[in-house]
């Protein structure tokens, strides 16, 4: 068992030990695969530090949000005390292959947040819905 | 550690203010006026087994070097050997081909290399006179090919003192992070905290700031290769650039800090920088606590140590080590723990819930590795 922030938390201790590394050589989905997507949300709701930890997870969160990651991506993005969650999973998206129904709306109702906009390049996106987000009207 | 080879490269771009050097031996060196530094570059084709053969003389007083080879594309390449004045091969990529020790990027397959030299306090002194070093061109199947062309620059520096020295840095906000306050007061405190780290190992920072506005990512293939050089270019030879941004939709292995080689190059190329993400340091807030602005410096200084030549003293598998001679070759996490916890070059934070061990010490072999590197003068 791991104490953080008060709290047991139920993630393995290798998981935050990989999670916290400054490089990190596994992927995410090797980290799904291992681990499954609840105890990735546990590691980003429920740790602090280094910083990355939690942004790590979150956007290993996003990547398995067609593989039961959507409830938290889409709580995330409702979430305006922690943004960086929101950022971290929707950059995640892009190593998901599917985008589950109605998460396009919920990313187009945090563009307006600059800080937001700044850290996921949806130009960029493999989702066309993503992508025309930012594209429609040019 | 291996260190992953992508065919991309070929884009160091020559300044001007060229003299051509009379070295007397087969390579025809130019010589690039840069403040403080003997530098040099030429162009070398591969031949025989695919080898590419740079010549060059090391004069009294030069006590380091830092060599860049950087292949046409679609080659990657690797310092095959080096030889000093008496004919010794000292540093040879085969010797080092268990990967259980590292002692120089250059002796992985990269798309582009640089080696340092000497890197070890154990190093003999700089010797004058004439040395011999040689790049292998390799193609996708990681062999060595002929008739490639590989641009080498060479900075050579005279050092009174290798135990002090400045190091040139210039801090550039791309992806629009000028644009956000939070990210410029973040990082203006974290490289005070660099500072104050490097300070306590002899080093100083000659710390500038400027913006790049063109499209960016922590990749460097394609036109975000292009951007780091533009970004080296206009900074010049000679210094660490450090390019903040913010975006993440290209993670696949994703990064909060990462230096463009170890050591890194001294000219413009597609590896010349260090990136760090600068929301990922702030954390699901978005916002700098005073603790994620000490870790925030500690990354800088720690991807500075990367760049000036710095290894992991143990990579996460904990049976691979950096070749420093004063790093104990600890052989599990816990052990390696209680050896390094403080260490800047430790390959993570260790961290209770809410703080992290600060990390600012160097062993007196690593602090060497640093102040050897020929940017540092
Ligand atoms: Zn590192």
């Amino acid at each position: 068992m791991w104490w953080w922030l008060g709290l047991a938390l139920a993630a393995p201790p290798e998981l935050v030990t990989s999670l916290s590394a400054r490089h990190a050589s596994q992927t995410c989905d090797e980290f799904v695969e291992t681990y499954g997507v609840e105890a990735l949300v546990e590691v980003a709701e429920g740790t602090e530090m280094p910083p990355w930890l939690p942004m790590r997870a979150a956007s290993c969160v996003g990547a398995a949000v067609d593989r039961g990651g959507d409830a938290a991506v889409l709580r995330w993005l409702g979430n305006d005390a922690l943004p960086g969650l929101a950022v971290a999973a929707v950059a995640g998206l892009e190593q998901a292959r599917t985008l589950p129904e109605g998460l396009a709306p919920a990313v187009a109702a945090r563009l307006a947040d600059p800080r937001f906009a700044r850290g996921v390049r949806l130009e960029r996106s493999r989702h066309p819905a993503l992508v025309e987000l930012v594209t429609a009207g040019d | 550690m291996a260190i992953g080879y992508a065919a991309s490269g070929g884009t160091i771009r020559v300044t001007p203010f060229l003299l051509l050097v009379a070295c007397g031996g087969s390579t025809a060196w130019e010589a690039v006026d840069v403040d403080g530094l003997t530098h040099l570059e030429a162009v070398e084709k591969s031949r025989g087994k695919g080898i590419a053969t740079f010549v060059f003389d090391v004069e009294e007083g030069q006590d380091a070097f830092l060599f860049t080879g950087d292949p046409e594309a679609p080659f990657g390449a690797y310092v095959r050997t080096l030889t000093d004045p008496n004919g010794d091969v000292v540093f040879a990529a085969r010797d080092l081909a268990d990967g259980v020790e590292s002692l120089s990027g250059a002796q992985f397959a990269n798309v582009l290399t640089t080696l340092n030299w000497p890197i070890l306090a154990t190093h003999p002194p700089l010797q004058a006179g004439r040395w011999k070093l040689e790049v292998g061109p390799l193609d996708e199947e990681f062999r060595q090919r002929r008739k490639v062309e590989v641009f080498g620059a060479l900075s050579l520096k005279d050092d009174d003192d290798l135990s002090a020295g400045t190091l040139t840095v210039r801090i550039v906000y791309a992806d629009g992070t000028d644009q956000d306050p939070e990210l410029v007061r973040g990082t203006e405190a974290a490289v005070a905290v660099w500072e104050e780290i490097y300070a306590e190992h002899g080093l100083s920072l000659n710390v500038t700031y400027g913006t790049y506005t063109g499209p960016i990512s922590q990749s460097t293939s394609g036109s975000d290769g292009d951007a780091y050089v533009a970004i080296a270019e206009e900074s010049g030879i000679g210094v660490l650039n450090v390019v903040v941004i913010s975006d993440f939709t290209d993670w696949q292995i994703p990064v909060y800090g990462v230096s463009g080689g170890i050591p890194g190059p001294l000219v413009p190329t597609i590896r010349s920088a260090v990136a760090v993400n600068g929301f990922t340091n702030a954390g699901p807030d978005l916002t700098f606590s005073e603790e994620e602005i000490r870790i925030y410096g500690e990354t800088l200084a720690h991807e500075g140590g990367h760049y000036l030549g710095a290894f992991h003293p143990v990579e996460e598998d904990w049976s691979t080590w950096d070749a420093v001679d004063d790093t104990e070759q600890c052989g599990s996490e816990s052990g390696c723990i209680q050896t390094f916890r403080d260490n800047l070059m430790f390959p993570y934070p260790v961290c209770s819930p809410l703080e992290c061990t600060p990390q600012h010490a160097l062993t007196s072999g690593q602090r060497t590795v640093l102040h050897y590197n020929a940017g540092v003068r």
